[in-house]
């Protein structure tokens, strides 16, 4: 049972996914007034990857709700105020505020969604057998951009399992070309239709002795 | 016996040579909880109600519950091979079973996998669990009898090839063994047999299967088990699949009977599914659609029109009541949808009286439509001594002197009622029923002593089916009772009674 613990990633919590996106609107409509909606969200993505997964110290003060609203106020004045965005500093104390702090990540998640979907981009994650070259990510981008009509932001994940080809997945959409579904669906297919085949043709395959 | 393997290597090169690849484009979602037989998911935004979802270790489910932030989905089948954080992949079809000739004769489960181990279902045709009833322009009035091979029934309650008639009762009065002798009884007839056991034990299914077998029934019988400890959803989905794979013979012209053992069972699985899925409980805690959920099953039966082949599919649901309590919620409810009921009653049953049916409150809506022209003019005489003796049943206990004419009532009656018993398993031919209904309702048995009554009866129809199978079939081709028949069948009954020692 452990073992399939393992494989399952990160619990997908439905509750905290909602409030991430309801969060992230709000941001980046106040984001919108004050025009500077990219910056906002590469520095939410910086604060995220950089210095909450970093430090889990940080990240552990931040969400815990023992520590008082004014002290969070004030860490955040200290560490982050001059270096970023004024809009997001306060963006922070207002999550601390509603002790939503422990949701930082899934803001970020869907912040970083609503500006790709309000510039006309959408987020494409491939997964792929091997690791792939620069050049051919940049084909794969350029593939995609052809395919959707959108621009695309891609991101790679790399699983030997599916033995080769490409999975890409779009939202809720996945379109599978790697060897190993059409292996699972020629095995499919024409175990069926070969079994039928047999199956009319029985009695001239049994030698008659 | 030994295989060719290079003809086998061949015909499998040629498979996959033809074999096409594509590209395989499929809708997701992940799984956020699973327990009890539903699972909810997160994703597949462009699910459609009643769509087929699949998990990855293969087994099958429903979109059932469309949320705003989630599906819910119901689990055709084992539920613990499913994690949180599997992937679920929409398959873009509503649920589907084979049909056809190829499982006339098995034994399946609700998703048409066969489970009496005599190899797989070959066919091509698959009908969708669920459609929309024919519509009023398409259906034509019941007109053909469905022998069910009971006199009781087929004399006071006739029910017609196309008709719902509900059998209702208590536990252990026998509503099973109506059902199966009505099977039995289509034997010779050209109409295909389903039976649906729906949360049954599988040790009585297993005994059922086996008088069908040794009635020679299963040739042109189809069981369909989900049995007490299969999943909740495969319990729901059952009745309906088993109405799919009887309406292809419906649509292709034949006739069909199909059996729903029983949907009490029914609908406490979905009830099970429905507060399983928070959906808010009603009366009894039911879901509010659980009238639809009868109404839409039944709603199948019918007569179809001459246009589109004058097929019929005739239906025997099954209500079980607790202490005889028929106003109950489901019971009510099934009454108003079925086309009359036949109800069965503990203390007939216990009084010796079998089939217990309860003759005064049991109806047909049918009725006379559903009788050949011979069984209508012995059936009403017969009603009307059952109806005289029950007014004046109630004197008897008293024990006094009653005048002749009410004596002479109560002696009909008491042989009317030994007449209609019948043992298990032994479906009466309509012609045979015609002769000894004949042979009460117009006096010949009043000499007889009622305990003789039956005796009586299995005598002349040994009689008549060893001497006098003539007048059997005359009976069978005239179909009438002219003064022609009926004076044939007033011979044979003097004939015999002239041998028969009381």
């Amino acid at each position: 049972m452990s073992d399939q613990a393992k494989k399952i990633p990160t619990v997908f919590d439905s509750e905290e996914q909602h409030v991430g996106e309801v969060y992230a609107r709000a941001l980046l409509a106040a984001g919108q007034n004050s025009k500077s909606i990219d910056a906002i969200v590469d520095q939410l993505e910086s604060l995220v990857v950089d210095v909450l997964d970093k430090n889990s110290k940080v990240d552990y003060a931040l969400s815990n709700p023992k520590m008082s609203v004014e002290d969070k106020w004030g860490m955040i004045d200290r560490v982050f105020a001059g270096k970023m965005d004024p809009t997001l500093v306060t963006f922070l104390k207002v999550l601390a505020r509603r002790q939503r702090l422990g949701s930082l990540r899934s803001v970020q998640r869907s912040a970083s969604l609503l500006r790709d979907q309000m510039a006309g981009r959408i987020q494409v994650q491939a997964t792929v057998a091997q690791e792939l070259s620069a050049a051919a990510k940049d084909a794969l981008v350029e593939n995609l951009k052809k395919v959707f009509k959108k621009d695309v932001r891609l991101t790679t994940k790399v699983d030997p399992s599916i033995l080769g080809g490409l999975i890409v997945r779009v939202g809720d959409t996945v379109l599978d070309g790697s060897v190993d579904g059409q292996l699972a669906a020629l095995r499919k297919t024409v175990g069926q239709r070969a079994e039928n085949a047999l199956r009319t043709v029985a009695d001239s395959l049994v030698q008659s002795n | 016996m030994k295989f060719n393997s290079d003809e086998i290597a061949s015909v499998i090169q040629k498979e996959i040579e033809q074999f096409g690849s594509q590209i395989d484009v499929r809708e997701v979602g992940t799984v956020l909880e699973v327990g009890d037989g539903i699972a909810r998911v997160y994703g597949l935004s462009g699910v459609m109600s009643g769509e087929m979802v699949q998990f990855p270790s293969g087994v099958i489910g429903l979109a059932f519950n469309l949320e705003e932030k989630s599906v819910g989905v119901i689990i055709l089948g084992d539920y613990l091979s499913i994690n949180e954080g599997d992937e679920v992949r929409s398959l873009g079809t509503l649920l589907s079973v084979p049909a056809g000739d190829a499982v006339v004769g098995r034994v399946l489960d609700p998703l048409g996998n066969p489970i009496d181990g005599k190899g797989p279902i070959n066919t091509n045709v698959r009908r969708p669990v669920e459609i929309i009833a024919t519509g009023v322009a398409e259906r034509h009035p019941v007109n053909e009898p469905m022998q069910t091979g009971i006199k009781a029934i087929d004399a006071m309650t006739p029910i017609g090839r196309g008709q719902r008639e509900l059998i209702i009762g208590d536990r252990k009065t026998g509503k099973t063994a109506i059902a199966i002798d009505a099977i039995i009884n289509q034997k010779g007839k050209g109409v295909k047999c389903f039976y649906v056991a729906i949360g049954q034990k599988e040790s009585s299914v297993a005994l059922i299967i086996d008088a069908l077998e040794k009635a020679g029934a299963m040739d042109y019988t189809t069981v369909i088990v989900s049995g007490a400890s299969s999943p909740a959803p495969l319990q729901y989905v059952a009745p309906y699949a088993g109405t799919a794979m009887a309406e292809h013979f419906m649509f292709n012209g034949q006739h069909a009977l199909i059996v729903y053992d029983d949907l009490s069972k029914q609908a406490v699985a979905y009830r099970q599914l429905s507060l399983l899925m928070r959906r808010p409980p009603g009366r009894e805690a039911f879901p509010g659609d659980v009238f639809y959920c009868h109404s839409r099953l039944l709603e199948r039966s019918a007569k179809l029109s001459k246009e589109l082949g004058s097929g019929s599919l005739t239906s025997l649901p099954i209500i079980e009541t607790l202490e005889g309590e028929v106003s109950a919620y489901i019971p009510t409810n099934v009454i108003s949808i079925t086309d009359g009921q036949i109800y069965l009653q503990p203390d007939l049953f216990f009084a010796g009286i079998r089939p217990a049916m309860n003759v005064g409150i049991s109806v047909s809506r049918v009725g006379g439509n559903a009788q050949i022209k011979a069984m209508k003019k012995v059936a009403g005489g017969l009603r009307l001594d059952l109806a005289a003796f029950r007014e004046l049943e109630a004197f008897a206990q008293l024990g006094t002197e009653l005048d002749p004419a009410t004596q002479a009532k109560l002696d009909r009656g008491y042989r009317m009622v030994e007449l209609l018993k019948q043992p298990q398993f032994q479906p009466m031919d309509v012609a045979e029923q015609i002769v000894t209904i004949y042979a009460g309702t117009r006096g010949h048995l009043d000499e007889i002593p009622v305990a003789k009554v039956r005796e009586f009866e299995t005598g002349l129809l040994d009689f008549l089916r060893d001497r006098k199978s003539d007048v059997l079939q005359k009976i069978r081709d005239v179909g009438d009772l002219t003064p022609e028949v009926e004076e044939m069948i007033k011979s044979t009954i003097s004939a015999f009674k002239a041998t028969f020692r009381a």
